[in-house]
């Protein structure tokens, strides 16, 4: 386990580069993708008061097999390579490598159905915050009409943290509903619900009283958001919308803002987040 | 070096080898992307480059052998439909002027479309049209319509592009990928902005 941790951003190169390797030249559906984002979070720290907010500046190269349509049970395969610079919390830089191999079904022309297992290493400046992630994701897609897609998905997510006070276990739910304006734009409205642990921080323990911490939940200090940092269950509910345009066959472009509410036990908080991308699949 | 001092040169310490790691996997990140960016630019759009079947008959490259550049509409009887296990389905169209194969769609999607059609029966077919190599004339079906009354049947958007491969590529959930990094909203494992297709 210790050798895993030491070694896992170098084996997750490795295993990366040999994808890159074996799959350039088997291209049977499949693409590859690169892009760059800047984001913001107005609540980085996932405070309850006081929160703070940051700019991020992200890289992505990935991986896509996707289902050659050819029959209705096809495999698919998402690797991803990703990484991104933070402005101001500069210790929640990370770069991240996740994995996620799939079987795609499709029940009916307008029915697609697929179940994904994922893995996902990250290493993140704050050391505390590094982690193991995995999980399986089963979604559901419905074309309805020519233009308009609906979409549900649940993600159950097993993440362990070097620090057990980030470490989380969640279950989201998901639905989703787009539609293509015309060849090259889309828009997309979604909702998500999450079930599980995650930290947040407050201020001070003391200042939230002692019976906050009395029921052990785990707590401690964080030197990035100069904070005390507890985990405990979660409620989020999450509200998205998204555009996409192709500015030609390869270049496209994506945005999105994001609001969020978590509610627990400790208070409640919010966030507005969003990002633009520009991407390149090849 | 007092005790205290020593206490925290070496914190630093740590922090800088962290953030030197952090730095160098962003880097390496970046990186790959120089990389890959310079091979996309070189390399073919995805469209052309995926891998097609060369159709043994007729030499003819599928699904991608799609030419915009050869459409036409042929009116005609069906006969002789032939479902294999792998490729599109086929059938004969004989037109007051010539006959024609057309290749229409895996058998999946021919099913689910309920497309009936008994020998005989009059349709209409747009389409890429090619000649084999077996000498045969073929046409690579965009749209069919069972006449007199049939609904239209979409094989393939205006692009060309197989439908049946689109109703499938959009199965791994919605293209925003929404949220933030810090929060980890599921909408896509890593992130990514998948593109439109």
């Amino acid at each position: 386990m210790i050798f895993c941790k030491k070694y896992a951003l170098k084996i997750f190169f490795a295993i990366f580069f040999c994808l890159f390797a074996f799959f350039f030249s088997s291209t049977v559906s499949a693409e590859w993708e690169t892009g760059a984002k800047i984001g913001f979070d107005s609540n980085i720290d996932r405070a309850i008061d006081n929160e703070q907010s940051d700019t991020y500046l992200g890289a992505y190269l990935s991986f896509l097999r996707n289902p050659s349509g050819e029959s209705r049970v096809d495999w698919t395969l998402a690797a991803a390579l990703e990484g991104a610079y933070f402005f101001r919390f500069e210790d929640l830089s990370y770069g991240a490598f996740t994995l996620a191999p799939g079987i795609t079904l499709i029940p009916h022309r307008v029915w697609t159905i697929n179940i994904s297992p994922f893995f996902q290493g990250k290493a993140v400046g704050d050391s505390d915050q590094s982690a193991l992630a995995y999980g399986a994701k089963i979604s559901m897609r419905q074309q309805i009409g020519k233009d308009v897609y609906a979409g549900q998905y649940y993600i159950y997510r097993d993440s362990r943290a070097e620090e057990v006070v980030y470490s989380f276990i969640e279950n989201a739910f998901g639905v989703y509903v787009g539609k293509n304006w015309s060849r090259t734009f889309y828009t997309e409205i979604g909702y998500e619900y999450s079930h599980g642990d995650s930290f947040r921080t407050v201020d001070s323990p003391d200042s939230r009283g002692p019976m906050r911490f009395s029921r052990g939940k785990q707590h401690r200090y964080s030197s990035t958001f100069d904070k005390a940092v507890i985990k405990e269950k979660v409620d989020r509910h999450s509200i998205g919308v998204s555009a996409g345009f192709d500015w030609t066959k390869s270049l496209f472009s994506t945005v999105n803002y994001t609001y969020t509410d978590v509610e627990g036990d400790s208070g409640t908080s919010s966030s507005h987040s969003g990002f633009i991308s520009l991407g390149y699949r090849f | 070096m007092s005790a205290p001092r020593m206490g925290l040169a070496m914190v630093r310490l740590l922090k800088d080898n962290l953030n030197r790691k952090i730095y160098r996997a962003v880097s390496a990140a970046l990186l790959s992307l120089s990389i890959s960016a310079f091979i996309g630019a070189v390399a073919p759009p995805v469209w052309a480059q995926e891998k097609d079947t060369v159709l043994p008959e007729s030499g003819i490259h599928y699904p991608g052998g799609f030419d915009a550049n050869t459409l036409g509409e042929v009116r005609g009887k069906a006969s002789d439909p032939v479902f294999p296990a792998t490729g599109p389905v086929q059938f004969r169209l004989i037109s007051e002027r010539e006959t024609y194969v057309v290749l229409a769609s895996p058998k999946w999607y021919w099913k689910d479309l309920g497309v009936d059609l008994s020998a005989g029966k009059e349709v209409w077919v747009r389409g890429s049209k090619s000649l084999g190599k077996d000498g045969n004339l073929y046409i690579i079906a965009q749209e069919l319509q069972i006449l007199p009354h049939g609904e239209s049947l979409a094989f393939r958007g205006e692009d060309g592009y197989p439908i049946w491969k689109r109703a499938a590529a959009g199965a791994g959930g919605g293209r925003g990928s929404a949220g933030s990094p810090q929060r980890g909203m599921g909408s896509g494992f890593g992130g990514m902005g998948r593109g439109k297709r």
